[in-house]
This record gives structure tokens, C-alpha cells and sequence, in this order.
């Protein structure tokens, strides 16, 4: 479908991973993005595009908590979305990966499980590292990698800890193959464990990995529906672009 | 995973945050160069040094007699209040861009965003801020207070207790202010609106208008060895008070401005400590959130116009989109200037450097079209005219706009007192002025900053230091010069015509604003050509 609000309905007793309420993000006198509604159910899989400008990130670091809306309000899984509860149910990980200069990766992920009440250890963190091939660079620090293995970092980082909701943006720049694949694997993972996840993505060929597919263009919503209809709409638009 | 199967335990998330602290601090000792810090601990104690030597010279060490000091009592504390109140000022500021922290990035993205009470992860910092603040506070009210000792004698330990304590409340008191105005109770421009009014009652005590401001009790309390009063305590008691409150709500700071602040705060430090002025004009206006208006203030200029002169219209543009704040600092600072000359007409003659520093920063908001170019030199270089000539064709837009502000300060000059005299040598000394204010800026603009200078780094350290210190004191020296046809018109006042005498004074310095154009003009020909001649000596 096409058009600015969501209708897509929730079930009167199920409580939506998020529910976004009219929200709104000015800088001055330009919209960031204009007033939005958006419900997204939980363990589903929601692909956000969108040309460079169109509020994707916007959204997401609204969502995230590191962007104080103008207007609207965000809830996480019936949280209002700066309470402690929100915070452990969210991960969000930035498109430009946000790493201490001193310590290693599996300090980092030993610090950042413990915050969010693990034991800051375990076959899972050495299966997260495994996977996005930072086996034998876990004692490495970060800022001597490369920026693909930096984004693998980040992505380890927070995929490393609990959440319920998964807000990633931009994750496959700079990725290898291989790191490509384990993300997406990664991310089908979660999503079946019953996290729901939305990515932000320029990358059409992943499009087809995602439930539901949603299109913004300068901060409105264009396409609420599902995302194989964004192969069609994304080809429309770089012919206008053109 | 499940929103049910996540457990909540916040105090596992802050142990786990006190041991990543102190993880960090231990490698953080371990890295240290000790003998960098030591050199750095000499360096900075050989400065004080020569600072308290040279203040102590200004001071003089003459005491004052009884009347003296009747007359310090009377009007000292207000000085000090009014010192206070701008303190508080920087501190409400520093508050509404989600100051006084700037934490690490890494630290607001894992820390502020993890399920552990803010507070708890912030109060730690706060109060090492706190801190560090107050010590400041009391090393240099230690000093004033010696100082004042220097004129008055007897009570040494005591003027420095009452110096140290003014200067350790008057820290706190910011500091705490700006705790409390990042917590968000109010909108941010409630508390700066509050610091304005402090600073302008404060000023209006000086000049002994209106009652006593609060921040002149604080004073008071550096001036306790001449007479002690128990109301003075009271802004002791208010920066106690205010520091508790400000580390309570520290937890209520926007993540939005720590997550900038981190960033830009960074640049700016960075910056600083590489002399580079452009950079920290930048930075700190980004720190505001200073953005181009959407709407211009006046029309575009026409198009013949632009294609005659199309960088002053492409300048012209640029100014008809300058915020609001921008506007009312360059209005403010001329202002400022014009006060200073006219204080500078009436006999305190330093009030031609405060003049000279405000007209230098005005010109450095109005020379930002040139800056902007420098920062694209792909965009200059490709101008089908020499760099040098684009760059100086720059400078016709800031000199109109110093003009502008010139004339808003002849017209505060006026307005103090209005003299028709004042008008007739505010007209004139305004053109030297606004035109040498705009000559320190260009060549603020137009120098590299010191970290792209390859040769710094190769330099005797006896060439290198007196040059770094031209180059930082050069431009606003300069814009101080553009004040000195005040200075002879006030002293021909009584024998002759201070207008001609003023207009002669002025000749000098537009031969140096020229010069300083040429240098703007040929500068990069004359590096090519220093280049050139370097490679062929060593061929």
C-alpha cells in the first residue's frame, strides 16, 4: 500500500515491539521526518529504505533513544522508550560503528553483556565471534582494525546482550561476503528466537529477507506493505531519479 | 529473544560499569609517559610563575591608605560580582548545550543507552568535574586574593582564604547552574536569559544603578579580611545547595546533546591546542546549533549585479541567511566596541584592547563566505581567476558589515552620553576601525592552522615558539591598531582638532589594512615562489 499512515492493525490483547505516535523530527526549519504512525508486531522483520536523506536514520536513532523527537513518542514492547526496561529490550546498532579506542573486542563484549545483566561470557559470545569471522582479532582493538572488521565490532557488540528489538542501520557497508551472509543468517537467527528486528538498508538484494518492507522519502512515508513490493517501487524511483 | 525472557537488573549493569571504568583507568596509567607529564606539570608551573610575577608588576606593592581602602570596600565587591555573574553566565550556557559533561562517545552509546540508572553512571564524572572545578577556582582566587594583599598587607593567609573561597563558590555555582540546565526542568533559554540578567544587574551594581545584585554578596566575600557579614555567606550556602541539586538531576541529561557534545567537543580541544582559531569558530558554533536561516533577512541581490560582482552577491547571500544569534552577537560586539571607545575618549585608555578583541571577533562571524572557500580549496582552485584575487574580492562583504556594526557603535557611544563631538569622531575612527578588524580576521582566515605547517615541526624551538606566538597575536593585535585614532583624537581634544588628528592617525593604518590586502592577494604566489626557490637549493 501506499501512503503516509500505517494501517496495519494489531490484535486487541497483543502488544506491538514498537509503536511509533506521530512522530516528528524538525532541525530549524527542515523536516526530518514528518509525523509518523508505525506499529510493528513482534518477531517481525521490517527493511526501512530510502534515498540518503529520507529520515531512515533519523527513525531509527528516534527509536534507538539517542534522538529526542520533536513531537510523537516511541514504545517499546508497551515501555514509554527512555525507561530501563525499554533500554534492555533495544539494541540499536549505529551505521558508524562506536568503539573504545582501549580495549579489545571481547572486553567489549564482556562489559557491554554484563550492562545488560549477562555474565559477560559463554559459548555465545564465542559463537558471535566465530561467525563474524573475528576469530583470532577477539584480543585485537578495534581501532587498529580495518572499517569492515570495525563494523563486524559493532555488530557483535549489539547482537552480544538481550533484546527483544533489533534496530540496525546500514549494517552490511563495508561488509565482506561472508560477513554479509553471517549477518543475515544472524538476523533470521534472532528473528526466529522471537526478536523483532528492523533494518535500514540501501542494498536491494536483501530486501527479500524481510517480512515487511517500508519506504521513506524526505522524512514521509511512502510504502507501508510488503517488501518484495519495494523491488518495483525502488526501480520506479531510480528511473525518476535518473 | 522474547521481550518476556529479558530480565531487568540495573545493578549488575553498574558494576559492570565500574569495572569498564576501572579497566580503563589502569591501562590508562599504564600508557602514560611520565616524562611527557612531567615536562607538561613544568611547563604549565613555570607559566604561573611568570604570571604572578608580571601581575604582581601591574599591581604595584604601594599600600593603600585609608581612604584607599574605604573606596575598595565600596566598589571591589561589585567588580567581583560582576566577575561572578559572567562565570554563571558560561556556566547556564555551558548547561542548555548539555554542558558541563562531554563524555567519550563509546561511553553514551554503551553507557547511557544500557538499562542502569543515569545518575548512578554520571555522578562519578560530575563530581570529578566539580572538582577540578573548585580547584581551579581556588588556585586562581588564591592569587587574586595575594594580590590584593600586595596593596593592602596584614592579613596575607586571609586574603587568600577569602580570594580562594570567592573563586571556589563562584566555579561551583556554574558548574552546578549548568547541572541543572542540562536536566531539562526548563527550556534551555530560560536559565541563559536568567544568566544575562545576572550579568546585567551585576553591571548596572558597577556602575551604581539599581540595587544590590546577588552576585555582588559573593563578592563581598573576597573582600572578607575588610569586614566580615554574615549575608554574604549566604551565596556560600546557595553554591552548596545548587551543587547537590545539580548532581542529583545529572542523570536527566539529553542523550541527543551528550551524543553531539562528545563529538564536537573533541574538535574543539583538539583545535584549541592547535592554535586553529577557524576550526574552533566552527566547532562551537555547531556546539549551538547555529544553522543558516531558511528565509534570507534581505532579497537576493540582482542578477546583473551577480554576474558584476558575483563573489560579493555569493557573500551578500550568505549573510542574508545568517541566524538570528549571529546577527545580535556582530550588533553586540559593535556595540561593545563602541562603549569601549567611548570609555577610551573619556581617559581609561586598556579599553582600546577590549574595543580592538570585540571588533575582531565580530569580523571573524563576517568574514565566514572567505573561511568557507578556504575550507573547499578544490572549489577556490577552480575559480578561473587567481586564488588571491577570489580571496580578496571576500573582503568586501565583511567590511561592509563591520561598517554596519560601526555604525551601531558609534551610536551606543552617542547614546551614553550624546556629544555631537563624539558623533563627528565616532564617523571618522569607525572606518579604521571596521577596516583593520576585518584585515586581523583575514588573516586569522587566510593562516594555515599550525598542525598543517610541515615545517613547525623542524623548527629550533627558539624560532618556532616566538613565531607560533606572532601568529596567535598578530591578527588581533592588528584589530587592536584600528583603535589608536581614538586614542590621538582624545589627546588633541584640548589643544586642536580631534577629527584631523584622528583622520592623520588613520593614514597609517590603511597602509597596513593595504598591505595586509596584498599579503591576502599574493600570498600563495609568494609560498610558490619560496618553494620553488627551497627545491632548487637543494637540487
Amino acid at each position: 500500500m501506499s501512503g503516509r499512515r500505517s494501517t496495519r492493525r494489531e490484535e486487541p490483547d497483543e502488544l506491538p515491539a514498537l509503536r511509533v505516535l506521530g512522530l516528528t523530527k524538525h532541525y530549524g526549519d527542515v523536516v526530518a521526518l514528518a509525523e509518523l504512525d508505525l506499529v510493528v508486531p513482534e518477531g517481525e522483520a521490517v527493511v526501512l529504505v530510502g534515498h540518503n536523506g529520507s529520515g531512515k536514520s533519523t527513525l531509527l536513532s528516534m527509536v534507538g533513544g539517542v534522538l529526542e523527537p520533536t513531537d510523537g513518542q516511541v514504545v517499546v514492547h508497551g515501555e514509554a522508550n527512555d525507561t530501563l526496561r525499554a533500554r534492555a529490550l533495544r539494541s540499536w546498532i549505529p551505521d558508524n560503528p562506536v568503539l573504545y579506542d582501549d580495549l579489545s573486542v571481547r572486553e567489549h563484549l564482556e562489559y557491554v553483556n554484563r550492562m545488560h545483566g549477562g555474565t559477560g561470557d559463554g559459548p555465545e559470545i564465542d559463537d558471535l565471534i566465530e561467525r563474524l569471522g573475528l576469530s583470532g582479532r577477539e584480543d585485537g582493538l578495534p581501532s587498529q582494525f580495518s572499517r569492515g572488521l570495525r563494523q563486524k565490532t559493532a555488530l557483535a557488540v549489539g547482537l552480544c546482550r538481550p533484546f527483544a528489538l533489533l534496530l540496525i542501520d546500514e549494517p552490511f557497508v563495508g561488509l565482506d561476503a561472508s560477513g554479509r551472509l553471517a549477518l543475515l543468517e544472524l538476523i533470521e537467527e534472532v528473528r526466529d528466537n522471537g526478536a523483532t528486528v528492523v533494518v535500514a538498508t540501501h542494498d536491494p538484494e536483501v530486501i527479500d529477507r524481510f517480512d515487511r518492507g517500508i519506504m521513506l522519502a524526505d522524512g514521509e512515508l511512502v510504502h507501508d506493505g510488503a517488501a518484495t513490493d519495494l523491488h518495483d517501487l525502488l526501480s520506479a524511483d531510480d528511473r525518476h531519479a535518473g | 529473544m522474547t521481550a518476556d525472557a529479558i530480565a531487568l537488573d540495573p545493578g549488575a549493569g553498574l558494576r559492570a560499569v565500574i569495572d569498564l571504568r576501572r579497566a580503563r583507568r589502569r591501562r590508562r596509567i599504564g600508557d602514560q609517559a611520565w616524562g611527557d607529564m612531567a615536562y607538561r606539570a613544568y611547563t604549565t608551573g613555570l607559566a604561573a610563575l611568570v604570571a604572578v610575577v608580571f601581575l604582581s608588576g601591574l599591581v604595584g606593592d604601594s599600600v593603600l591608605d585609608a581612604a584607599g581602602r574605604a573606596d575598595l570596600a565600596a566598589t571591589a565587591p561589585s567588580w567581583f560580582g560582576l566577575v561572578a555573574a559572567v562565570i554563571l553566565l558560561v556556566g547556564f550556557r555551558s548547561g542548555s548545550r548539555g554542558g558541563p559533561l562531554a563524555m567519550e562517545a563509546p561511553d553514551v552509546q554503551h553507557m547511557l543507552l544500557a538499562p542502569v540508572d543515569r545518575s548512578l553512571v554520571l555522578r562519578r564524572p560530575a563530581v570529578w568535574i566539580l572538582a577540578y572545578g573548585v580547584l581551579g577556582g581556588v588556585l586562581v582566587g588564591g592569587l587574586v586574593g595575594s594580590l590584593v594583599d600586595q596593596r593592602i598587607g596584614e592579613a596575607l593567609l586571609g586574603w587568600i582564604a577569602s580570594g580562594a573561597l570567592f573563586g571556589a563558590a563562584a566555579v561551583a555555582l556554574a558548574l552546578a547552574a549548568a547541572m541543572v540546565t542540562s536536566a531539562r526542568f526548563v527550556p534551555s533559554w530560560l536559565p541563559v536569559g536568567l544568566g544575562w540578567v545576572f550579568v546585567a544587574w551585576a553591571v548596572a551594581d558597577v556602575v551604581g544603578e539599581g540595587p544590590t545584585a546577588p552576585t555582588t554578596y559573593l563578592g563581598r566575600v573576597a573582600l572578607w579580611p575588610l569586614g566580615f557579614s554574615a549575608v554574604s555567606a549566604l551565596p556560600l550556602v546557595a553554591a552548596l545547595g545548587l551543587a547537590a541539586v545539580g548532581l542529583a538531576v545529572v542523570g536527566r541529561v539529553s542523550v541527543e546533546q551528550a551524543r553531539r557534545r562528545t563529538a564536537l567537543v573533541g574538535q574543539l580541544r583538539f583545535a584549541v591546542t592547535q592554535r586553529d582559531l577557524r576550526t574552533v569558530v566552527l566547532r562551537r558554533r555547531q556546539l549551538a546549533a547555529e544553522r543558516p536561516r531558511a528565509r534570507h533577512w534581505f532579497p537576493a541581490p540582482p542578477r546583473w549585479f551577480g554576474r558584476r560582482f558575483p563573489v560579493l552577491a555569493r557573500d551578500l547571500q550568505s549573510v542574508a541567511r545568517w541566524p538570528l544569534v549571529r546577527v545580535l552577537r556582530v550588533a553586540v560586539l559593535g556595540t561593545l566596541a563602541g562603549l569601549a571607545a567611548r570609555g577610551v575618549w573619556a581617559g581609561t585608555t586598556p579599553l582600546l584592547v577590549a574595543g580592538g578583541l570585540a571588533v575582531y571577533l565580530a569580523a571573524l562571524d563576517a568574514t565566514e563566505p572567505l573561511a568557507q572557500d578556504i575550507d573547499h580549496p578544490a572549489l577556490l582552485g577552480s575559480a578561473p581567476v587567481p586564488e588571491g584575487l577570489v580571496m580578496v574580492r571576500h573582503l568586501a562583504e565583511p567590511v561592509i558589515v563591520m561598517l554596519a556594526a560601526g555604525v551601531v557603535g558609534v551610536a551606543a557611544a552617542w547614546a551614553v552620553e550624546p556629544d555631537p563631538e563624539v558623533l563627528r569622531v565616532g564617523a571618522l575612527c569607525l572606518v579604521p576601525a571596521a577596516l583593520a578588524g576585518v584585515a586581523g580576521a583575514a588573516i586569522t582566515v587566510v593562516s594555515d592552522a599550525v598542525l598543517d605547517e610541515s615545517q613547525e615541526a623542524v623548527m629550533p624551538p627558539e624560532v618556532a615558539g616566538p613565531r607560533l606566538l606572532f601568529r596567535t597575536v598578530w591578527p588581533p593585535l592588528v584589530a587592536v591598531l584600528g583603535f589608536l585614532p581614538v586614542l590621538v583624537a582624545r589627546n588633541a581634544a584640548g589643544t586642536g582638532d580631534p577629527v584631523a588628528a584622528a583622520g592623520t592617525a588613520a593614514i597609517p593604518l590603511l597602509l597596513l589594512v593595504g598591505v595586509v590586502m596584498l599579503w591576502v592577494r599574493f600570498r600563495a604566489d609568494i609560498h610558490a615562489s619560496i618553494a620553488e626557490a627551497g627545491m632548487g637549493g637543494t637540487r
